[in-house]
């Protein structure tokens, strides 16, 4: 086998099935399941554990289907594990910066509770300064 | 005729798989067994309706429930 064959995914095809093996060291577990979930309706998707840390991905077309649709077929879903594990990796870095968002609102609401303490004390200075509490239009004070 | 699926329990929740043979028990019949690294699932008398695809159905099935398991338990939803 060639360097350059070497880069490229190994797969098997066989009656309507292609079939790959994934490196879970690569691709964690998590991307895995979030390619297969978004596969899901469109294939059938099966997954087996030849070894440790490795992980067979079969789709199985459910209409029939070309070698070249197949091997498209699972191009998309390399592409689609790639796109996983970099959400995956991006949710992992800023799982402490949504943590801290979280936190400050949270922070954030005795102070809007204070402000409304102070509103219903202003109210309720305006009252005071009534004895009878009885509003008078300002036409009538002036007469 | 009886066809075998085997669930390795790394990739397949035991509870997902329970749940598959409980939503597809009308249209086959299923016997499990639990083994060291996985369930065996023997589907046998399958609706004639179904015959060809059921056990791909039933496998996508326990897939997508095992998913929505694996997230919840991570704190997310599907």
């Amino acid at each position: 086998m060639s360097d350059e064959n070497q880069l490229q995914m190994q797969y098997d095809v066989q009656e309507r099935t292609i079939r790959c093996i994934i490196d879970e060291t690569l691709y964690p577990l998590e991307a895995i399941y979030g390619a297969s979930y978004l596969f899901i309706d469109r294939c059938f998707v099966f997954l087996e554990r030849p070894e440790d840390k490795k992980v067979q991905v079969s789709l199985r077309s459910k209409q029939e289907a070309s070698e070249d649709e197949l091997e498209a077929l699972l191009g998309e879903f390399a592409n689609e594990l790639l796109n996983q594990v970099l959400r995956w990796r991006v949710s992992e870095a800023t799982a402490q910066i949504r943590e801290y968002t979280m936190a400050r609102a949270f922070v954030s609401h005795p102070a809007q509770t204070s402000i409304d303490a102070l509103l219903a004390e202003l109210d309720a200075e305006e009252l005071e300064e009534d004895e009878l509490e009885i509003s008078v239009p300002w036409e009538t004070n002036d007469v | 005729m009886s066809e075998k699926v085997y669930f390795s329990s790394s990739l397949y929740r035991p509870e997902a798989v329970q749940k598959g043979v409980t939503d597809y028990s009308e249209l086959a019949s299923f016997s499990v067994e639990e083994q060291k690294n996985g369930t065996l699932v023997t589907i046998t008398e399958i609706n004639p309706s179904f015959s060809e695809v059921l056990i791909h159905h039933f496998c996508n099935h326990v897939l997508n429930e095992t998913i929505i398991l694996h997230r919840e338990e991570k704190g997310g939803q599907v």
